[in-house]
């Protein structure tokens, strides 16, 4: 019990190596065109195998992209700035035998006949409109931070504890930074 | 206090808390039963249980270490408080166990109850004659699509938009031409209501262009289902014709709900070993909170009925190594309360006698002493013995009288005593038939032959008897009665001369001066030997009256008393004086040792030199004619003695004093030689009494006859 209760500690505070399988995020960056700002970013998925056959049993699976950009401030904790969320939720149709994503926040739906199509697709991040970039002052320095992580507590709850344990579902990866000067 | 009464009580606070836990764990179990709200704090609940299980952990861990160190202490209450614990805590362990136990395997079986084989390949049944239904459902409009494609096919591009209406006039389809680039020719959407065509996805794509056509069953954004055929158009593989058609209501809701539930199942059986885990982990967490909240409870608990039995091993600690003036709080009501309540009482009593003893022991102790004190300045000694003539107390006076140290063998038999002190043998051979004998008052004069002379003991002796009249011991009183005794004879002698001077020396003149006037008569008238013998027999008679008279003279000196005028004298200066009158050619052989620096004595300079002059006369007329004496005289401080004395020895070589006279060789008549009047020694231990000092004789000394004076100091002037 104690064990399993470090064990928890360990994994949300997110110290863990790199392995085989979880969400990488290759590369992203921030640009900007016709005054509004677009993030573009490429990532690599590798699910782990118990991640895939609880989707293949109907267990939705929620990814959330994640951009926060902060201002650095050397007497205190950094300043969050501007925080952007997507929730994209993965599922799978027995009887159609697709894949779909949807985007939790729009609404929109997208089915696929294979998974290896829906990685394909989600991999490929474009033209998600950032707010609030314009009116970051120039002369200061902030470091965005980007982050893909599978939602745990929106698994079915008996899957939460397992999740958060076990390595069989340990997807997440550090995020990754970059410096931004607006 | 005012601290106190703000303070919450304890009990109030462990209830708030078993209350908080209680709220949690059920608020956790809840989660894990149904997909509530509560299931999106389900993870938080955990944590703070957990949290909690640490948290009571420590205390427990706490309260062990604190029972543990308490134990290695031995401190008071401690082993009962260990038992106590131990019993509470199995008492709770075990039915708890007990309890999880069964309830783990009803879990699994129950959990294991739900799936079963047949309805597993049931609901895949279900599905699979869904997807039939569907497949050949998808298949005919397939074939419509491509039928329609290939009438396209045959229009010209600029016709197509109007062909494509007239095509889809009988269905409710939504259809779409589009070019590689993914361009829209034509668009002619009827009920889907939606402005802008739904282009495929790129797979898709890639599949036709490959001049496979594609058919396929899709969910919408909406939740139902539609079919989505592309085909590219015959002879023209640059335009591509999409078809969504909608599914029949009845028909989508059927495969929806052959879905959902086929999906619920499935997931049901994925989740089967989790749903377990976490159900034991619930469980686990309810069982582990609880038995460790009244783990801390029973220590809290047993601490506080502990507490009066720890107070009352303090107390009985205390008051076994003598501290009486404990007292224990009482703070609650009830047997034990009552029991430390009686405690403090006890306590209270047992100071109370023991300060009665200890006054009572004081005043014994004080009465003690002040006998003994009475005892020490008694001039008499006293001593007490035990039954089997153990001495067992002495005074002072009675080691001055015997002249033995009786401090030392206090608790011996009196064997012992004789034996380090033969002078005593004899005295004590006499008393104890005494002591032994009837248990009665006795009384007798004994004479001991001390290391000071012979001394006249006057010694009785009374039986002491216990409260059953059985005998525990004697008690014997000695006075020194030699100085009375020996005064009583002075005295005597004393009043004999008086009396003799005054009846014998008055007729002696007459007779002397009668003697006379018949000779002085007679001589005239008498002739040849009748004037002889009156010659010779008035002589005698003169001669013998002279000697009565200078007998009575004497006599009359040793009687008379005399005057004395003391003043500091310096001893060793005196006997110098005296011994200068005797030369050589007087038959004694003087031998002086006289201590220098000896301080003078109080004394009458005339009769101490007399003193001297009868001693060593004395020692002169004792020797035996025609041979020549020797005679040693010292001096010293004595300071064994208090107040210290001079003491002066006078010894000669003659032939002593025979051991019959010895004890009363300083009373008149009391002579050993053929010379003197008898009365020298006599009145020098009248004057030397009249000095305030002593004379003995020294019977020890065994070459002569030997004398020991004891002066007084003079006062030291300022």
């Amino acid at each position: 019990m104690k064990r399993s209760v470090i064990a928890l500690m360990l994994s949300l505070t997110g110290a863990v190596s790199a392995e085989d399988y979880g969400i990488f995020i290759r590369e992203a960056n921030l640009t900007k065109r016709d005054n509004q700002t677009f993030l573009s970013a490429d990532v690599d998925y590798r699910f782990t195998p118990a991640a895939i056959d609880a989707l293949e049993h109907g267990i939705a699976l929620t990814l959330v992209l994640s951009l926060t950009v902060h201002r650095e401030r050397a007497y205190w904790f950094d300043e969050t700035v501007i925080t952007e969320t997507r929730n994209i939720e993965l599922r799978y149709h027995p009887l159609a035998k697709s894949f779909q994503i949807a985007d939790l926040d729009s609404g929109a739906v997208q089915s696929f006949a294979s998974f290896a199509a829906v990685t394909d697709t989600l991999s490929h991040v474009r033209g998600w409109q950032i707010q609030n970039v314009e009116s970051l002052d120039s002369h200061q320095s902030y470091l965005a931070r980007l982050e893909l992580t599978l939602d745990i507590e929106s698994l079915p709850l008996p899957l939460r504890a397992e999740a958060y344990v076990s390595p069989n579902w340990r997807l997440a990866h550090p995020p990754l930074e970059w410096r931004l000067t607006p | 206090m005012a601290f106190n009464s703000l303070k919450p009580p304890l009990t109030v606070s462990i209830l708030a808390l078993f209350l908080a836990i209680l709220g949690s764990l059920h608020l956790m179990s809840s989660a894990t039963q149904d997909a509530s709200r509560l299931g999106e704090i389900y993870s938080g609940l955990v944590l703070i249980n957990a949290l909690a299980s640490l948290l009571l952990m420590s205390l427990v861990g706490v309260n062990i270490y604190w029972l543990i160190r308490q134990l290695r202490k031995n401190a008071a209450g401690s082993y009962l408080t260990a038992r106590m614990i131990f019993l509470f805590s199995l008492l709770t362990l075990v039915p708890a166990s007990i309890v999880f136990f069964y309830s783990m395997q009803f879990l699994d079986r129950s959990i294991d109850s739900w799936f079963d084989v047949k309805i597993d390949h049931a609901m895949e049944d279900a599905l699979q004659l869904g997807q039939t239904a569907l497949d050949e459902r998808m298949r005919n409009l397939l074939k419509e699509t491509e039928h329609t494609a290939e009438l396209l096919g045959t229009s010209p591009v600029s016709l197509l938009t109007v062909r494509l209406s007239e095509l889809n006039e009988t269905d409710d389809a939504e259809m779409t031409l589009f070019t590689r680039q993914g361009q829209i020719i034509a668009f002619n959407g009827t009920e889907t209501g939606s402005i802008s065509p739904d282009l495929p996805e790129i797979g898709i794509m890639v599949q036709v262009r490959q001049g496979k056509p594609y058919v396929g069953l899709e969910t919408t954004q909406h939740g139902s289902m539609q079919i989505r055929a592309v085909v590219s158009l015959i002879g023209d593989d640059a335009i591509f014709l999409q078809a969504i058609y909608p599914i029949p209501q009845r028909l989508a809701a059927l495969a929806d709900t052959v879905e959902s539930a086929y999906l619920h199942y499935k997931e049901l059986t994925f989740l089967r070993k989790s749903l377990k885990t976490t159900f034991i982990l619930t469980l686990s967490l309810v069982l582990l909170l609880s038995m460790l909240a009244s783990i801390w409870a029973a220590f809290l608990s047993i601490r506080r009925i502990v507490e009066p039995v720890r107070l009352l091993a303090i107390g009985t600690r205390a008051i076994a190594e003598g501290d009486y003036e404990k007292r224990l709080p009482v703070r609650d009501r009830g047997e034990l309360a009552f029991l430390v309540q009686s405690f403090n009482t006890m306590t209270g009593k047992i100071a109370q006698a023991r300060d009665e003893a200890h006054r009572s022991k004081l005043e014994v102790e004080r009465q003690h002493a002040y006998l003994e004190t009475v005892l020490t300045n008694l001039s008499s000694a006293v001593l007490s013995l035990d039954p089997s003539l153990n001495v067992l107390t002495a005074n002072q006076a009675a080691d001055n009288i015997l002249h033995a140290d009786f401090q030392q063998y206090l608790g011996w038999p009196l064997a012992v005593l004789t034996g380090a002190y033969p002078h005593l043998a004899e005295l004590m051979d006499k008393l104890e038939p005494h002591m032994k004998g009837p248990a009665k008052h006795w009384q007798e004069e004994i004479a001991l032959q001390g290391p000071a002379g012979r001394q006249e003991l006057f010694c009785r002796g009374t039986p002491l008897f216990g409260a059953g009249d059985e005998r525990v011991g004697a008690v014997l009183v000695i006075d020194d009665v030699t100085t009375l005794i020996q005064a009583q004879r002075s005295t005597a002698w004393s009043e004999v001369a008086r009396r003799l001077a005054h009846e014998i020396k008055n007729p002696l003149t007459p007779i002397q001066l009668s003697a006379e006037r018949l000779r002085h008569k007679l001589a005239k008238t008498l002739q040849g030997p009748d004037l002889e013998v009156l010659e010779k027999s008035t002589r005698t008679i003169v001669q013998q009256v002279e000697a009565m008279k200078s007998m009575v003279n004497a006599f009359g000196e040793y009687a008379k008393p005399t005057i004395t005028q003391t003043r500091p004298v310096p001893v060793n200066t005196l006997i110098e004086e005296v011994v200068a009158l005797y030369p050589p050619p007087s038959g004694l052989d003087f031998e002086l040792s006289l201590e220098p620096q000896l301080p003078q004595t109080q004394a009458d300079p005339v009769k101490l030199r007399q003193v001297v002059h009868n001693l060593i006369k004395n020692a002169q007329e004792a020797m035996p004619s025609g041979q020549s004496g020797r005679m040693s005289i010292s001096t010293r401080l004595n300071d064994d003695a208090a107040p210290s004395l001079i003491e002066i020895r006078l010894s000669d070589n003659g032939p002593g004093i025979p051991a019959d006279q010895s004890d009363r060789i300083f009373e008149p008549y009391v002579t050993s030689k053929t010379k003197g009047t008898g009365l020298g020694l006599a009145i020098v231990k009248r004057i030397i009494e009249e000095l305030g000092g002593s004379i003995r004789l020294d019977t020890s000394y065994r070459d002569g006859a030997s004398f020991i004076l004891q002066l007084p100091l003079a006062p030291k002037t300022s």
